[in-house]
């Protein structure tokens, strides 16, 4: 599991997880990721590089979001493949984050 | 240190990592399918793999047959990758050749993790006697969960097994009067003695039927109503997502609602899948929200419903390939030919063939209910 940032700018973080969100993966980014995004900013993650998204995986995306939300801030997700998009659909995660296809997308949710 | 210096207070400090006599080399599980599990590193060459018969079998489809070995020289412990497909890892590091595993570092093969620790027999027996525990919590969890009903206007089995002794599942159902039978399925967020424990907290929310003000034959309110009492916020940012269906054998019915869960599946007499029944809500715990949906289906005669969680289709096969929700339609339609049409055992059974171990990472449940054809409609 590993994180990159991908953009910086004065209103938003893009950032890339890459690999499995399991337990393990969860336990090694977690805290980075609440530092990265601890900022008055949205939020993009791209999951285009995520193979496996578990529940504790879910339950941290959940927290993320509502740490921005808190700050008036948005979480939007980015790019997940097919089964992680399954994933996001059978946990109805997609209710309560936005999930774009692509970053284009993923920006103008912002701005909606 | 010799207290000669004439100071008061002498403080020792060692920056040896030998054992002293009373110590001994131990991997102790810290992720698995065994969680806090001790295992002695001697002489005698440890060999973890997937291999049932290896000395350190772990069941874990990312794990070669042969995997690596662990080794004492003198008072050092040594770590050598046999050739695994994934490889081993000292402190996040592939190794190949035998390499040190230091006092505390971490060696990861697959999907478990382990560190070197050194132990006393008091360490040891602290091992056993929480293991000991768990397994007391194990058989009290199990001990609530309903007994299959074989026969009656509706006929249940079920097969429910914990992937780390203690999981996050539960399952249950119980007569609501009128001939009514609520069923339920919940899964929370992780595995392990926490989740667990919450686990059990909700399911006996449901079961005993303790919400407030709640209406037990009407699945959104039920849900509103979980939502209400467990919040993340509250409780240590856990969640669960859960299937509530109220099932009435006179008129064929299940009413049904299912928050941040996967579909429940029904099988028809011709063992094709007829529906596929979910309703979209957000997890319980995930926001606070009053209002929860909820929809009808109807089971024909010779109908089987399925109802599970996600442990049952998120494997990964001995490919290495991420396997899904089709999959899992696919082995549950498979077993519908044989004598027993959708037997949870043999999906169980199945389902491990496909990920190549005997014992999966995830939760397995799975509830199969059906209504007697007589019933009438």
């Amino acid at each position: 599991m590993d994180l990159e940032i991908l953009e910086e700018s004065e209103s938003l973080t893009r950032v890339a997880l890459k690999g499995r969100l399991d337990t393990a993966g969860v336990d090694r980014i977690e805290t980075r990721l609440n530092a990265v995004l601890g900022g008055r900013k949205h939020a993009l993650l791209d999951l285009s590089d995520v193979t496996f998204l578990s529940s504790l995986g879910i339950r941290m995306l959940i927290s993320v979001a509502k740490m921005l939300d808190r700050r008036g801030q948005k979480l939007v997700l980015v790019a997940p493949r097919p089964l992680i998009d399954q994933a996001l659909r059978h946990s109805s995660l997609d209710e309560i984050i936005p999930v774009a296809a692509d970053v284009d997308g993923a920006r103008m949710l912002l701005n909606s | 240190m010799s207290g000669a210096s004439g100071v008061g207070k002498t403080v020792q400090f060692s920056t040896r990592r030998s054992a002293p006599p009373q110590l001994a080399h131990y991997l102790t599980v810290v992720q698995g399918v065994t969680i806090e599990r001790a295992v002695p590193v001697t002489a005698e060459t440890l060999i973890l793999g997937r291999d049932p018969s290896r000395a350190f079998h772990l069941p874990d489809s990312d794990v070669s047959r042969s995997h690596c070995e662990v080794f004492l020289v003198g008072d050092d412990v040594y770590v050598r990758d046999l050739g695994s497909t994934n490889g081993t890892f000292v402190d996040g590091v592939r190794v190949a050749q035998a390499t040190p595993l230091r006092v505390s570092s971490r060696l990861e093969v697959g999907r478990h993790t382990f560190r070197h620790e050194l132990l006393s027999p008091e360490d040891v027996a602290r091992h056993q006697q929480f293991a000991k525990d768990l397994e007391l919590a194990r058989r009290h969890v199990e001990a609530l969960l309903p007994a299959p009903r074989a026969s009656g206007p509706v006929r249940t089995d079920w097969c429910f097994v914990p992937s780390s002794v203690l999981g996050g599942d539960a399952l249950g159902y119980h007569d609501l009067g009128g001939g009514r039978l609520a069923l339920y399925l919940l899964d929370v967020c992780g595995h392990g003695v926490a989740s667990a424990m919450y686990s059990s907290v909700v399911f006996n929310a449901v079961r005993c039927q303790t919400l407030p003000d709640t209406d037990f034959g009407d699945p959104a309110a039920v849900l509103a109503r979980l939502n209400d009492a467990f919040q993340m916020d509250a409780h240590n940012d856990m969640y669960f997502s859960i299937f509530y269906g109220v099932l009435d054998p006179a008129s064929r019915s299940l009413r049904y609602s299912s928050a941040g869960h996967p579909p429940a599946i029904v099988l028809g007499a011709d063992g094709r899948i007829r529906s596929r029944l979910v309703r979209k809500n957000p997890p319980i715990g995930a926001m606070p929200r009053r209002v929860f949906g909820q929809d009808e289906a109807r089971l024909e005669p010779g109908d089987r419903l399925f109802v599970f969680s996600d442990g049952a289709f998120e494997i990964r096969d001995t490919e290495g390939r991420e396997r899904g929700l089709e999959d899992f339609e696919r082995e549950l339609v498979a077993t519908a030919s044989g004598k027993l049409p959708g037997d949870p055992r043999r999906v169980y059974e199945r389902v491990c063939a496909v990920t190549g171990t005997d014992l999966l990472l995830d939760d397995f449940t799975l509830l199969a209910v059906e209504l007697d054809a007589s019933a009438s409609a």
